[in-house]
């Protein structure tokens, strides 16, 4: 399986507190990986290692350093921001835009790194909108829409980005659930899992145990900057390693159709 | 407003046609007016090439070339930076609260303008020209600059910027510039007094040709420079991260865009002095319009904002003729109140 991401030796720290201890992580290709864990411990900020939006720097009160970052086998440093936009998106956690787009034209920013005309670009939008199921809101204003469906408009215009990416895709999903209905959750996921099964990298930052059970390929558990655990679902779902991370005494049974650990 | 927009982007030849009618009306009616009676159709004459025009007396087509004129372009041209100026700035503070006056920048802008004029007023004499082109612009444009950048500092964080901060800031600034500005009142002589005068309400009726040739570049350079980037501030509205996932160096976006509404209060303060809420009122006009889009709201914005400080600057002048008001007196009585319409409006999500 190819590596898209790896990183080595990564220490994150704020102040007195270490985010991320000297971690090692990389990812796959066709891969849909998820990212768990308690509060604060670092799985937010693992993501915005790879994006580089962290500063690489050492102070006082701050500190990120690594051996090395690369993405798709290239030190992420040399990508061009504008080349790199086109194979690694990232869906946020939330967005506070206020101005009054049409969900149509938020899709459309997506369209910004990539060289295609206007033609083109529409039909991609159109496609994603289509994809997302939000093709009915295309003339809605953005800021009338729900927290949920704010989020899938996000999502398709990530999905835009990512279209032309070819085979080099990965996108990043920051608790993309957290604010969606049960439907969109397992929709949203649905569309993860699609999209790693087509060879994008896809990491997904998630809280619900059982959600990322039952779609990702690969769990990862951090805990305190360290990984505490990493591999399948049925690995890494287990009452030791759950009940340890978690301080909760927990209950560990199969998915009574799919086989797929649950968390009680 | 947020349901729709009057005009839809495929309407936009509807748009271009109406703007230059509008532009056209005004101009034709701004040289009309005033106290020495012109007529339209001698003012739509003088618009014509040299060779349609109807003769107009001497001291008419004295009074068109020397004030009327000189006047209706400055007003144009100011007004249209001013517009595209605060359009980048409330996407650049993604607020759209954000205009010059409002957060000081103006003011410090204003403050710049009057230390060169208390420094070299004594050139004026022997070299008045770069005087009015040279110092008085650049030390604006300083002045514009740094405040923009300390208020942006103090109210942005990477959450987005904070308009309380924003606000506070500008209110701090401005009472500094305006203590600098009664600072330098004692430093400057009688002439420089009078030009110190001209900076705190904004008037057009300095204007002149050079002042009107360095307005209209800036114009140009500045409407050009921010077309370009229109996508991308567009994107920097979903928030720095998120245009930056999109492949946008935010960073030097920001500096240049900081930098370029800083030249353009810088220059039309040094020309016309503070006018306010031009930089405000515009941007929402042209929002309901035709919506947020930077590609086309940069010149719908351009436009308004022309047309709103030409149609200001002609009550300016009727209202109390034959004297003449500050035009800054007119957008403000304009603007204040647009102003707390739209902090009533936000007044649930200040914070």
């Amino acid at each position: 399986m190819k590596n898209v991401i790896s990183m080595h030796n990564v220490t994150l720290r704020f102040g007195n507190k270490t985010v991320l201890d000297k971690v090692n992580l990389s990812f796959n290709a066709g891969q849909l990986t998820a990212i768990l864990g308690p509060n604060g411990t670092g799985k937010s900020s693992c993501l915005k290692v790879i994006t580089q939006e962290l500063p690489l720097k050492k102070s006082k009160d701050y500190e990120l350093s690594y051996d090395n970052l690369t993405l798709f086998g290239e030190s992420a440093s040399h990508w061009q921001p504008n080349e790199l936009a086109k194979s690694l998106g990232v869906l946020p956690q939330s967005s506070n835009l206020t101005f009054n787009f049409s969900v149509q034209e938020v899709i459309e920013l997506g369209a910004i790194p990539l060289a295609v005309s206007t033609l083109q670009r529409d039909e991609i939008v159109n496609a994603m909108m289509k994809k997302v199921g939000v093709s009915h809101l295309a003339d809605v204003r953005y800021p009338l829409l729900s927290g949920g469906e704010k989020q899938r408009v996000h999502l398709a215009r990530v999905l835009t980005q990512l279209s032309v990416g070819g085979d080099k895709k990965i996108l990043l999903l920051d608790e993309p659930t957290a604010a969606l209905d049960i439907e969109y959750q397992h929709k949203v996921l649905i569309l993860a899992k699609q999209l790693a099964q087509s060879g994008a990298a896809v990491i997904i930052v998630i809280h619900d145990l059982n959600l990322a059970s039952q779609y990702a390929d690969r769990l990862v558990i951090l805990n305190k900057g360290h990984i505490v655990a990493d591999g399948s679902p049925a690995e890494v779902i287990t009452k030791q390693n759950i009940s340890k991370v978690y301080q909760h005494n927990i209950t560990i049974m199969a998915h009574p159709e799919k086989g797929y650990p649950l968390v009680l | 407003m947020l349901t729709s927009t009057f005009f839809q982007a495929n309407n936009t030849k509807i748009l271009i046609f109406s703007g230059i009618v509008l532009l056209y009306i005004a101009i034709v009616a701004s040289i009309a007016l005033g106290p020495m009676d012109i007529t339209l159709a001698q003012s739509m004459s003088a618009l014509l090439p040299s060779q349609y025009r109807i003769d107009l007396p001497a001291h008419i087509e004295l009074v068109i070339q020397q004030i009327r004129l000189p006047r209706t372009l400055l007003a144009l041209s100011v007004g249209a930076i001013l517009a595209i100026c605060g359009t980048v700035m409330q996407g650049l503070f993604r607020n759209s609260l954000a205009d010059p006056g409002i957060i000081g920048v103006s003011a410090g802008a204003s403050l710049g303008a009057a230390i060169a004029i208390v420094m070299f007023g004594s050139l004026a004499e022997l070299y008045p020209t770069l005087l009015l082109l040279g110092a008085v612009p650049l030390f604006s444009f300083m002045g514009g600059a740094i405040t923009t950048i300390i208020v942006y500092h103090l109210g942005t964080s990477s959450n987005g910027t904070s308009v309380t901060m924003m606000l506070l800031a500008g209110v701090a600034i401005s009472a500094l510039a305006g203590a600098g500005l009664g600072l330098m009142n004692y430093y400057a002589d009688d002439q420089a007094l009078r030009d110190l005068s001209l900076w705190t309400m904004g008037s057009l009726a300095g204007a002149n040709w050079l002042g009107i040739a360095l307005s209209f570049v800036t114009l140009i350079v500045l409407f050009i420079v921010f077309y370009k980037d229109a996508n991308k501030m567009d994107a920097l509205l979903l928030g720095e991260s998120e245009a930056k996932h999109l492949g946008i160096r935010v960073q030097r976006l920001k500096k240049k865009l900081i930098l370029l509404t800083a030249v353009g209060v810088g220059v039309t303060v040094s020309l016309s002095g503070m006018i306010g809420f031009i930089g405000l009122i515009v941007p929402h006009l042209g929002r309901m319009l035709i919506g947020p889009r930077h590609k086309l709201l940069l010149p719908v914005s351009m436009v308004i904002g022309a047309l709103l400080l030409l149609v200001s600057d002609m009550i300016a002048r009727t209202v109390v003729a034959p004297l003449d008001m500050p035009v800054g007196i007119v957008t403000a009585l304009i603007g204040a109140p647009f102003f707390m319409y739209l902090l009533v409006k936000q007044k649930g999500t200040l914070a």
